[in-house]
């Protein structure tokens, strides 16, 4: 296989002419492996049906050009007879065209001039154009300088007609200025002088001359040779005319030829073997010997010779032994070689002359086969009736029983080879350039894709599907790493069925390429490319540019990774600045808790949120608010579980994050299934547990970003800084509580200062009536009881009172406080019951003066006495019944009567404060009854 | 002597109050611990004075107040100190602040500048509508007096006197005269 240049050689020997002519041309043809034919040269047997031949070669090589000849023998590697030979020369450095002049034998101009005007070469062979300064510049678009080139089939000599060939070589030599080579051969035809035939493309004819005419880049060389040498014997022509040499010496021309070859003169005229084995040779201007051989002896004893001849030239004779002869193929083949100094010759063409294979006699194989043992290179040609080439000083020269050789190289001349070099850089450029636009374009539209998507999942959905028109070699798809360290998991393909849901880098071999999506030491993912079926491999180029994708892909997603974490950070700032407004409201109520919780859920996009408080009281925790997605219905076993974890945390007391529900390693027993990732965190206020703070998410498969978005450490910092936001929340709502305490005490007790300034003042007043010792007992006693409501004040409930117990106290220092000790049973009994201060305090004083009374009236009078007190509740109504067995009241008494204060004060606070009633009866003593409505609320049981 | 309303939700200050009140010579004319019964209270027995407590049940205090304090002379009674309802009692118009636990020597003096303020003040905002009444009325007339010179070519001692006249035959005030000469005429 060449390189610029090939050439094919086919041969057929038998058959029809049609399709003799087919299989030459098409063996010949079947040794191209690159280029169309340039040319095909035909070489056949002037017996075989020439036409078909033509015909059956023409529509076998298309419209490629073709000359051919008839022969005296063919050369196909070798010598072959009586068959036909297709030679093909095939490179896209060679410019072929070709012309026929016919009727050369009534005028030889005429048919030259035609066959150069179709052959479009007239140009060339006008001795004044200016294209023999400087060989030849092509006129087609591509500008070049290219050597030229004749090959030259023409009619050769038969009985009827005389050679021309000289002629015309000669009138083509002079045209040319001797500046353009002609290759050529008379036509032969076996040694019968009937008909010789030529070929050019569809045209046949036995008259004619035809030229091939070459503008070739691809390097040749021609050579001559004929292996003869000069002998001392020699002889002047001293008269010719034309071809004919009519006289040697001033003698007739066959007899001197008859001495000079020691031949009888009779015999000459029959046998022209004679002018072979001892032709005559003329010596050129360089000292070039040049075979001049006789053709025939004419009756008048004149000689007619191939070539033209001349008077005045000094003719010789020449000798040449059977390996002289066999080795000038060999010589010829390399003046060829060093003419053109060619490095890689590809084809010789060899036209030898006929007579040499006649006087080879059996070793006549052997001038051919010499070239094709030692060269190795192709051989075609034929056996000629006269031969055209150059000489070794490079003239063209027309020779005879010479052998003429033509060498193509598979290599430029230095001018083409810098024209093709430069057409060479040219392409790997355009072809360059084309790759990286389509690789700008490529990166464009993957620029494109990266812009316009800004969810994680449709962006590397998209992108896959463009990676194999991006890359062309390979289909695509992206993974990225799955919880457990080493496996990745599908997140996007162009072609789902040629990549598996899971991945393994370092176990998938080279079934994959598996590129990774890192930027600024963050791993993201893979990109894997799988190579396609098409042959397409990919080179070091294509590597880097996957890689470029990679790392454009990482950019991508490392900015949407900063993006959403800016976006996390501004639903944070959001969520504290809803935060910092529910803080700066005085008051923490439930509905703000649950604004609160609405606004975590909703900005940070859980699924549910909810936010349990300690009861301080109980110790135990109480829903404050829960929030869930409109999707999730926050029933059953979510809100079961939300218990569980809740409960969990109680006792824990620390943050819990679950990542996956499923596994059973996490600390809190759930119900299954529970498709949620949660992080559970307890939210102190001054060291204690006040609250639990629970979120949730939705466990969506494959959702990378999804997945880990909930643990993230900033995610997690940000719920813990949230968490001790939500403490100070509580926080303030205990300093709210307890600052209204205090204000509502502060109240009370100038409130009761205020009873005691009034209850003194009124004592005052009645000063007449009492001593100024029971007086003072008397206040004591109401100011005692005040106190009393103060010392039972319960610690859990704000404000109540146990009336029991209140009781209890007063009858205590009401018994003990009197001067004079009476033996008392005192007995008290009834429910407990809870009552506000407030309404304990008037009860206090009530309950005071009838015990007051009931003791001054009752028991000290005897000095003993049973005091029982009954604490009861019926139908919303308290009773306190005080009973003394004393001998009761007298029947005068008016319990209306103002000057009493003790009654005044029964009375009033009964009626006013208390509305209840009260009575006062004897039944076994005194029976004082104090009733008063309960409203339900008070209950404590 | 006055005649005083009490408002306060303890019943045993209440009776003190009463008492207290009664030793320096006024008669309470009405007592109760719920801040709309007093309001109610009000309109049957048209006190001189009126005593409230701020924390009752029913309304409070200071809204009481609020309501009563151009008709009646107010002094809000109570154990809250707090500057706040002190300005929200000063807004209502309330005449004397007492805070709890009170002194029987502060009340005397209490009462009688909040009755006697009232009363100027009274009398100044009387004396004052009376005024602008009277300006009202000398620019309708003025008015109307320009209007019967203007149209009907009267001196303006014609024009006045026919205004009086008018005033005198149809028994109506030279005001009234004066709006329909305007409406007429206009």
């Amino acid at each position: 296989m060449g390189t610029y240049f090939e050439a094919g050689i086919g041969r057929s020997f038998r058959g029809q002419g049609i399709d003799m002519g087919r299989r030459a041309a098409s063996q010949a043809l079947s040794q191209l492996e690159k280029y169309r034919p340039s040319l095909a040269i035909v070489f056949a047997c002037p017996e075989l049906d020439l036409d078909a031949i033509q015909k059956g070669i023409l529509e076998t090589i298309g419209d490629c050009p073709l000359i051919g000849t008839s022969t005296a023998g063919e050369i196909a590697n070798g010598l072959i007879t009586r068959g036909v030979v297709v030679t093909v020369i095939a490179s896209p450095h060679l410019k072929v065209s070709v012309g026929m002049g016919t009727g050369v034998s009534k005028n030889f101009e005429n048919a030259v001039n035609e066959a150069l005007a179709q052959a479009k070469a007239s140009k060339y062979f006008n001795p004044t154009h200016p294209l023999h300064q400087m060989l030849h510049i092509s006129t087609s678009k591509r500008p070049r300088v290219s050597p030229v080139l004749a090959i030259m089939f023409s009619a050769g000599a038969t009985k009827s007609r005389f050679c021309l060939t000289h002629d015309i070589h000669t009138m083509l030599r002079k045209g040319s200025a001797n500046r353009i080579p002609i290759f050529g051969g008379s036509s032969g035809d076996y040694f019968r002088f009937e008909a010789t035939y030529q070929m050019a493309n569809q045209h046949l004819s036995n008259d004619s001359v035809v030229l091939a005419f070459i503008e070739s880049d691809i390097l040749f060389g021609l050579g001559m040779a004929h292996g003869f040498s000069p002998t001392t014997k020699r002889a002047l022509i001293t008269k010719a005319s034309g071809h004919i040499v009519y006289e040697l010496d001033n003698r007739p021309a066959a007899d001197v030829c008859s001495e000079l070859l020691g031949v009888p003169r009779g015999q000459l005229g029959n046998d022209a073997i004679w002018f072979s084995r001892y032709p005559f040779g003329t010596t050129d201007l360089y000292g070039n010997s040049i075979l001049q051989v006789p053709e025939q002896v004419l009756d008048d004893g004149s000689i007619k010779f191939g070539p033209i001849m001349k008077t005045d030239q000094v003719i010789t004779l020449m000798n040449g032994t059977k390996d002289d002869m066999r080795d000038a193929g060999l010589s010829a083949y390399n003046k060829a070689i060093l003419q053109g100094g060619l490095k890689k010759p590809a084809l010789a063409l060899m036209f030898s002359c006929a007579l040499r294979m006649r006087l080879m006699g059996k070793d006549r194989r052997s001038e051919i086969n010499s070239v094709l043992r030692k060269t190795k290179v192709p051989v075609a040609g034929f056996y000629t009736f006269g031969e055209q080439g150059i000489t070794d000083d490079c003239l063209p020269i027309y020779a005879n029983q010479s052998v003429s050789t033509l060498v193509f190289s598979d290599e430029l001349n230095p001018v083409a080879t810098m024209i093709h070099k430069g057409k060479d850089i040219y392409f790997t450029f355009a072809s360059q350039l084309n790759r990286k636009i389509s690789q700008i374009k490529a990166i464009t539209r993957i620029n494109q894709i990266l812009e316009d998507q800004t969810v994680v999942e449709s962006l590397l959905a998209m992108l896959s599907k463009e990676l194999p028109m991006v890359l062309q070699w390979a289909d695509g798809a992206f993974y990225f790493p799955s919880k457990t360290a080493d496996t990745y998991i599908l997140m996007g393909a162009s072609d789902r069925r040629k990549f598996p849901e899971k991945i393994i880098p370092h176990e998938t071999g080279s079934r994959y390429t598996c590129i990774g999506l890192d930027i600024h030491c963050k791993h993201f993912g893979l990109m894997v490319l799988k190579q396609k079926d098409n042959e397409l491999v990919p080179d070091d180029e294509d590597m880097l540019f996957a890689e470029t994708v990679a790392k454009l892909v990482a950019g991508s997603l490392h900015k949407i990774d900063l993006d959403r974490g800016l976006e996390a950070k501004m639903q944070h700032f959001e969520i504290f600045n809803q935060l910092g407004k529910e803080l700066s409201h005085s008051i923490a109520t439930t509905v703000q808790f649950q604004k609160l919780v609405e606004h975590i859920r909703c900005i940070l996009k859980f699924s549910f949120v909810s936010l349990w408080l300690v009861d301080p009281t109980h110790q135990i925790l109480v829903k404050e608010a829960v929030d869930a997605d409109p999707d999730v219905i926050f029933t059953g076993d979510k809100r079961e579980n939300d218990e569980r974890i809740t409960k969990w945390q109680l006792t824990h007391c620390q943050l819990l994050s679950v990542a996956d529900t499923e596994d059973k390693s996490n600390p809190v027993n759930l119900l299954h299934p529970f498709p949620f990732q949660f992080i559970s965190l307890p939210v102190f206020y001054k060291g204690a547990l006040r609250g639990i703070l629970n979120v949730y998410s939705f466990i969506k498969s494959n959702s990378f970003f999804e997945h880990v978005r909930l643990y993230d450490d900033e995610n997690v910092g940000f719920l813990e800084s949230l968490a001790a936001h939500i403490s100070v929340l509580i926080g303030n709502r205990f300093i709210q509580k307890d600052t209204t305490l205090f204000k509502e005490i502060n109240h009370r007790v100038k409130n009761n200062l205020q009873n005691i300034a009034s209850l003194l003042r009124m004592q005052i007043r009645r000063l007449d009536r009492v001593s100024p010792e029971q007086a003072l007992s008397d206040s004591i006693s109401r100011i005692m009881s005040i106190a009393v409501v103060h010392e039972n004040l319960s610690h859990g409930e704000i404000g109540m009172v146990n009336v029991g117990q209140l009781i209890a106290s007063i009858s205590q220092f009401s018994v003990t406080g009197n001067s004079e000790e009476p033996i008392i049973t005192l007995d008290i009994s009834g429910v407990p019951i809870m009552i506000p201060s407030k309404e304990a305090t008037s009860l206090a004083l009530v309950v005071n003066e009838l015990i007051q009374n009931a003791l001054r009236h009752g028991i000290l009078p005897q000095g003993r006495g049973k005091l029982s007190i009954t604490i009861s509740q019926t139908n919303g109504f308290i009773s306190v019944i005080v009973h003394n067995d004393g001998p009761g009241i007298s029947s005068d008494f008016d319990i209306e009567k103002r000057s009493n204060l003790g009654l005044t004060i029964v009375r009033t606070l009964v009626q006013n404060e208390l509305k209840g009633s009260f009575t006062l009866v004897n039944s076994e003593g005194t029976v004082a009854t104090v009733t008063f409505p309960f409203p339900e609320t008070y209950v404590h049981a | 002597m006055f005649r005083i309303l009490i408002a306060d939700d303890e019943p045993l200050i209440r009776v003190d109050l009463k008492e207290l009140l009664e030793e320096i010579g006024h008669q309470v004319v009405a007592e109760t611990g719920d801040g709309k019964e007093a309001l109610a209270l009000l309109n049957t027995v048209r006190p001189d004075l009126v005593i409230l407590d701020i924390k009752m049940p029913g309304m409070s205090g200071i809204e009481v107040a609020r309501r009563i304090a151009h008709e009646y002379p107010v002094i809000i009674l109570t154990a809250f100190s707090e500057r706040s309802l002190i300005e929200q009692a000063k807004d209502a118009g309330v005449m004397a602040y007492i805070t709890k636990p009170f002194r029987d020597g502060t009340l005397t003096p209490a009462i009688e500048l909040a009755v006697s303020n009232y009363l100027e003040k009274a009398a100044l905002s009387e004396k004052v509508s009376q005024l602008k009444e009277q300006l009202e009325t000398r620019k309708v007339i003025d008015k109307a007096k320009g209007l019967l010179m203007d149209k009907q070519g009267l001196s303006e001692a014609r024009a006045y006197r026919h205004i009086q006249t008018v005033s005198m035959n149809k028994n109506r005030s030279m005001k009234e005269v004066a709006e329909a000469i305007i409406l007429m005429l206009e």
